[in-house]
Formats: structure tokens, sequence, C-alpha cells
């Protein structure tokens, strides 16, 4: 087993656990999502680097059901405390929810396996081995480019206009 | 130590970040060499509640948690973030931002000491901390309220947002500081039908406050509120199309201030010349009426803060006076650039980012007019009450907004509701044409999220009634028609 594929493995595990833990809590269906990421972003400003941001990143996500009765939790503490909270957290909020009519998962039936699953090759390992060294050199012949295109282009903000703000009432 | 969540790095938390875990993390930041860096961990807890079609339907809630390192070395950063905070994969974080300054030598962060901060949300009860009951319970009165005020009320959402974020910052000035900063959202929307005519009307608030929020401002009067304005809408008529004076009434139409003029006035956009405000200190840019500030310090408003996310105490900045651009909104970085002191406005999302220079409270200070002789001053005109969104060019000023709530001014008297309302003009221009302001100062009920570069912070807005001299307003009704 690859890395990719090791960490696949232990996130499934991860998954599995909270699922069952749900269930003994009270949880008519429990669904977890975990997921697994590394991240890296580069800036540059006329001719320099700007920034350069680089973080592996994990959480978990659970959404459980009491009857009709529908919560979610999330957490990016995977800690044995963390994902008790998690649990406990999501069945409280189900009991204080109100049945739903809408709410459930999809008849057992009409659920795929993974067998199922096309590979659309989605997933380039590619993508992690790009170092930051790279990504900076590339950012900065695109940046060369714009500005070798015309003398009007003078002034690279990193920065665009912020959208407006958002009176979530 | 009562209260359900504790921030791990925290004192008697599980992994408790002292001046000397913070002084050797700093040391690995600067092994490599750079001018400056910082420690920001951050613990966020987050929920919501979602009532609509009169059941409580969702409840969430989210648990995150981290630390950012970011190194400074001239203009560049190297930022990296760990979600747990075990040595290693804090020390593995320090060591991946310590690479934008690689091949200098080690540089000496001082060592930190705790900063005292001010306390500008102390709430006794985290709503967090209350039985979810008690807060089913306030979007229900919402709902009984709404439906119950008019048989036209076809559909009722209420929401309510809870959340408490602790952060601990250490950077390698020596300073160390700690803060907790709870945050609470109430809103209520509906829709009114009337015959084939559906029209919205919404009402919200909160702040760094718990739920005697609700004692104040009670679920029953924003459900009013919300529905008076979807039945006002009801009546609306098509707006009017042309060059007018503008009334703003008081309080959320800060807006317009926080988009056409605040983000100008941030000082990263200025360092980099790319605001229309860059270069213009000293100059006139407004009205002799205006005063703008953002001030960090009102007690218990959404945007408020006790100290920003680069461990700086925040002061009152005054951005414009008497319509002179008297500063920007700094950040250490720009501060550093500008030759000045950096005056709290360093504020990041998450530690999963870097901090830019951000808003707190953006006001615009009252004046000394009577709200009613603002009015009575427009022969034809808009009253703007409430704003929906908008977008603005920071490079040249020039903003479009929408309205959700306006009212045609006709011979000094607030006569039909409007609708379709478009505001169109450009930043400084307005504010130069600031004829009139009002005595009724008033700062917004904890409803405004700004985002910038894909990054989100809660802020205050607020400004006094005021009378801006000729506007394009954007409607389907040329004059005459």
């Amino acid at each position: 087993m690859n890395e990719a594929e090791e960490e696949a493995r232990a996130l499934v595990d991860l998954g599995r656990s909270v699922v069952e833990r749900a269930i003994e809590g009270g949880a008519d269906v429990a669904e977890a999502g975990v997921h697994s990421g590394s991240h890296l972003s580069v800036k540059v400003r006329m001719g320099e680097p700007e920034l350069v941001e680089e973080a592996g990143s994990r959480a978990l996500g659970l959404r459980v059901m009491l009857g009709q009765r529908v919560a979610s939790t999330y957490t990016s503490d995977l800690s044995d405390a963390g994902q008790q909270t998690l649990i406990e957290d999501a069945l409280e909020l189900a009991r204080l929810s109100e049945s739903d009519e809408f709410a459930g998962p999809p008849d057992r039936s009409e659920l795929s396996t993974q067998s199922q699953w096309a590979d659309l090759e989605t997933f380039d390992d590619g993508v992690s081995q790009i170092s930051a060294d790279e990504a900076l050199a590339r950012a900065l012949r695109g940046e060369r480019a714009a500005f070798d295109f015309s003398i009007s282009i003078d002034a690279s903000p990193t920065a665009r206009a912020p959208p407006s703000p958002v009176p979530e009432a | 130590m009562t209260g359900r969540y504790h921030a791990p790095f925290a004192e008697h938390g599980s992994h408790t970040i002292d001046a000397d875990i913070a002084d050797r993390l700093l040391r690995i930041a600067l092994e490599k060499g750079g001018d400056y860096a910082d420690l920001f961990f951050e613990y966020s807890v987050s929920g919501s509640y979602g009532y609509d079609e009169q059941i409580l339907k969702s409840a969430r809630r989210a648990v995150s948690m981290g630390l950012g390192v970011r190194v400074m070395k001239g203009d560049a950063t190297g930022y990296a973030y760990c979600e747990d905070f075990s040595f290693d994969a804090m020390k593995q974080a320090a060591g991946t931002a310590a690479q934008i300054a690689a091949g200098g030598r080690p540089v000496a962060p001082l060592a930190v000491s705790m900063l005292a901060a001010p306390s500008r949300y102390p709430v006794s009860v985290e709503s967090l901390d209350v039985d979810g009951e008690a807060k089913k319970a306030i979007l229900e009165r919402a709902d009984r309220a709404a439906r119950g005020s008019d048989s036209r009320v076809v559909r009722v959402d209420a929401s309510f947002a809870e959340s408490v974020r602790e952060v601990l910052i250490a950077n390698s000035l020596g300073h160390m500081v700690h803060d907790r900063q709870p945050l609470i959202r109430f809103g209520v929307h509906v829709i009114a039908e009337d015959g084939a005519n559906r029209q919205s009307g919404s009402s919200g608030g909160g702040g760094r406050m718990g739920l005697e929020y609700f004692e104040g401002q009670t679920p029953e009067w924003h459900a009013e509120q919300a529905v008076k304005q979807a039945l006002m809408m009801l009546d609306a008529r098509e707006a009017p199309a042309g060059e007018m004076d503008v009334v703003l009434a008081p309080g959320d139409s800060g807006i317009l201030l926080h988009e056409a003029v605040g983000h100008g006035l941030e000082a990263d956009f200025n360092r980099k010349k790319t605001s229309n405000y860059s270069d213009r200190v000293g100059e006139e840019v407004a009205s002799a009426l205006c005063t703008v500030v953002d001030d960090a310090s009102l007690e218990g408003s959404r945007g408020s803060i006790n100290v920003d996310d680069e461990g700086q105490l925040p002061t009152r900045s005054v951005l414009i006076e008497g319509g002179v651009l008297k500063g920007y909104m700094q950040d250490r970085h720009s501060a550093d650039f500008f030759g000045t002191t950096p005056d709290g406005h360093g504020r990041r999302q998450s530690f999963r980012s870097h901090p830019m220079p951000r808003m707190t409270n953006t006001m615009l200070l009252g004046g000394q007019d009577a709200p009613e002789d603002v009015i009575r001053s427009v022969s034809r005109g808009v009253y703007a009450k409430k704003f929906g969104g908008g977008q603005v060019d920071i490079s040249n000023g020039d903003f479009v907004f929408s309205l959700t709530e306006g009212y045609l001014i006709e011979d000094g008297k607030v006569t039909a509701p409007l609708k379709g309302v478009n505001l169109i003009g450009n930043g400084p221009e307005a504010m130069r044409n600031v004829v009139m302001l009002g005595h009724d100062f008033a700062i917004s009920d904890g409803i405004w999220t700004c985002g910038k570069e894909g990054q989100s912070v809660p802020v205050g807005v607020g400004c006094p009634t005021i009378k801006i001299a000729s506007m394009t307003v954007g409607g389907t009704q040329v004059a005459g028609g």
C-alpha cells in the first residue's frame, strides 16, 4: 500500500468507528465523512514571492438521525476527546431537532458500492509532488508573461476588489 | 471552570501553551532568518439552528482548531498551519513557514510575556452553554409572531447562529495575548403573498453577547419588522431612474460606507497602489461634514475585538476627519511599509489564513441636523432603509448597491415604498456630496460579514441619517413617468 492508500484506509477506519459509536449512542442512522488533504498556495507580485502557504489537514463530519430528526457535527480535533464531543453533540442536537418527513438517507437498495464507482481519474498523485519552489517558478513565469504581453500592463495586484459583505440575517 | 468548550492550548487545557513553548516555536520559525514571526493558536466552536416550515429542521455544530505560523521576510510571507497541538506537528509547521527566509541566518525572537487585553464583550453565560431548548424557543416565538401577525404571511424562516473563538497569539516582538470571542446572530425572513404578488422581508441582529440580547430586541419585535417590510413591499411601486437626492437611514446604511470607502482605506491596497485613495493622505476626500472612524472598542458589537489576530491591541482609528484623509487601517506589514505603528486591524478568518488589514466597526459620525429636517429638504428623491448587496471597484471607488427596502421622498415627505432600487455611484464622489448629517447616529445590529480574498470576518457598520445630493438611482421609471 502506498501512502495515499494507507491514509484512505485510516480514514475509512475512523469513519466506521465513529458511525458505530453513534449507533451505540442511540442513532438510527449515522453517516460519517472523513477528509484528509494537503494544501499549497503561492502568490507572486512584481517579480517577487509574496506568499507561500502550506499545510496538511484532516477533518471529520457526522450526520445522525433519531427517527426523522437530523443533526450534523464537524471537527478538526481528531483526538479521542474530539471524537467523543463530535458524537455527543450530534446526538444531543438530534434530540433537539424536530421530525422532518423529507429527511432520510436513500433506501439501502439504492446505495452504491465502491466496486460500482467509475474511475474518473480525478486524483492525480503528481499534485502532491509539486514543491513550493516549482510553484513559485510557474507563478513568476505567468506574471512575467502578462507584463511582456503589453506595456499597458504595469501593475500586478494580487488582491482583486473584495465582494460585498453579506447581511446573513 | 464552567462551560463545555475550552481551548486545549489554554490554561488547564490538554496542551497548554506557555511562554516557553511559544519561545521555542518562534525560534524554529526564525531559524532561517526573517524579520518577524507569529504564532496564531485558535480554537473555535460554531453552531446554527434553522427553523422553517414550523419545525427545527437543522441543528449543526462544528469544532475547528489549529496553529498558524507566519514568518515574514521583506515583502514575502511564509505560512503554514497544523491542526493538532502536539509539539512535533507545531514544530513542523514552524519549520515549513521558516522556508520563506531560506538562506538567511537565524534570528532570535524576543522572549514573550503576556499582554493584558481589554474586555469589550464580558459574557456571563455563553450561548453555547445554554440548553438547546431555550434557543429553539426563541425561534418558535419568532415563527409564531410572524405567522400570527397577518394572513398574507405564507412562509417564515428563522435562524440562530452562535460561536465562540478562543485565540492565543505570540510574536517575535515579545507579545503574547489571549482572547475569547463570543458571537451570536439571529435572523427571521418572511414571505408575504397577495395573489400573484410575493415579497419578502427580514430582520436580524446579535453581537458579542449571550442570550440576554433577546431581552432588548425580542424575537417578536424582529418578526414584526420582517412582516412589516414584506407587507410594505407588496404595495411597492417600481423605482424611479435618474439623478436625485438620496437619504440614507441610520445604522445599516453604513454598509455603503464600508464598501465604497472602507475597503479603499485598508492599507494593503494603498501599499500596492491599487486603491483610489493611494497617495492621498492629507487631501480632501469627502465633504467637511464627514468624519469616518474605524473603532474596535464598542462594547458588545459584532465588529469589536479586544486584540487583533496579530496580537496588536486596536485603537480607534480616525480615517477621515472633517473631510480630510488622515490615514489607512494598518496591519503589521503595511505599517512597516508606511513607517507607522500597526493600529490593530490585522485580522484573519482562522488559523488557516494569514492576516491582512480588515475593518472592525466602520462609522460615519453623526452631525447636527434633525432627521426630519433632512427628509424635509428633499423635493424628490429616495429614502434608503435596507441594503441587499452590492459591489465596489476599489481601484476607482465605483459601486452599485441594491435596496431591499426603500421609499420615494416627495415634497419633503416619505411616501411610496419602492422596489428594484439600485444606487449607482462612486465612493469619494458620494462622500463629497454629503450635504446633511443627522444627529441620530446608530450602529448596525450585528448582521454583517465582510469578505476579502476569500476570508470572512464579522464587522459592524454605523452612520446617522445622511443626505447625499445627487446620486444615480437605477430604476425603471424615468422622471415624468
